[in-house]
């Protein structure tokens, strides 16, 4: 095996919290018409409305 | 042809029962409180050695699922050229979740020691803090011969949508994505076959699996005309 070891110290100084980067298969989650991802120290949100026809006897199924 | 899959992994067992042996692997961690980045590049003997049970490699060993489940699905999906060498890139952890500096060192590995002919890139980030330097390495892979495939997320994010990758998405993703991002590919299948926790069985497609399926494709049936990049002039040195 071939083992480095080397100091980023500086490229760090650019970096907002930790663990940035996640796996596309479980990552993230989509709630109430949110899809969430894991930014390292958030989850960020962005809004998909997901619209329904109300269902009664006064509403169509299409 | 030389194919790198840059996730979480590889589960041992899978290799020893399912899969074949790999070329090369090697492992990206980073130390934050010692600030330090750390590689371990294991040789083809050391990983032969491994995988007939004379050697414990822990830094590679997949211990999420997400790393195996991907190369299962890049092993499994029908017979590959007879010529394929297998490589694996660890950043991602036991939670599936890593550090962008580990994916700029797997990708200056892969391009400095390796120069594969695919790269399965099933991950991302929505940090664009190293989107310079990621930007060049990916061109530089692509100046090598590269085709780099990318997951999508849900929301925008990087390495997905850069010019030097091929992003693929799974339907239920692109939906969310609509017009915010850039959707070269997208698989249709509502499910799909992969090795998991010991097992083969049949999981929900998700952005991840898409991007690996996408890359079995080019593996089998040759790469779409329009999936071979060109190196914009600033990056064609």
């Amino acid at each position: 095996m071939k083992f480095t070891s080397r100091d980023v110290s500086a490229l760090l100084a650019d970096v907002e919290g930790t663990q940035d980067l996640v796996g596309h298969a479980c990552g993230s989650s989509i709630m109430n018409g949110f899809a969430f991802t894991w930014n390292g120290t958030n989850w960020q949100g962005t809004y998909h409305p997901q619209l329904q026809m109300p269902k009664g006897e006064d509403s169509v199924s299409c | 042809m030389k194919v790198a899959v840059v996730d979480s992994g590889v589960s041992v067992d899978f290799l020893r029962q399912h899969g074949g042996p790999l070329a090369g692997a090697a492992s990206f961690t980073l130390d934050r409180a010692a600030r330090r980045l750390e590689s371990r590049v294991h040789s083809r003997e050391e990983l032969d050695a491994w995988r007939g049970g004379s050697a414990v490699l822990d830094d590679l060993e997949d211990t999420h699922g997400h790393g195996t489940a991907v190369l299962s699905l890049l092993m499994d999906a029908g017979p590959c050229p007879p010529n394929v060498e297998w490589y694996v890139a660890r950043v991602l952890d036991e939670r599936m979740r890593g550090d962008s500096l580990c994916l700029l060192e797997a990708l200056e590995w892969l391009t400095n020691d390796v120069r594969p002919d695919l790269i399965n890139l099933s991950l991302g980030t929505v940090d664009r803090a190293f989107e310079a330097p990621l930007t060049e390495l990916l061109w530089r892979a692509v100046r090598q011969g590269a085709v780099v495939v990318c997951a999508a997320g849900p929301v925008p994010c990087l390495p997905a949508g850069l010019g030097a990758v091929v992003t693929v998405a799974d339907a239920k993703t692109a939906r969310l994505l609509g017009r915010t991002d850039t959707v070269d590919h997208v698989e249709h299948a509502p499910t799909v076959r992969l090795y998991a926790s010991g097992t083969w069985c049949e999981r929900p497609m998700t952005s991840s699996y898409a991007c690996a399926l996408a890359v079995a494709r080019v593996l089998r049936e040759g790469c779409p005309p329009d999936w071979r990049r060109q190196a914009p002039a600033a990056h064609a040195r």
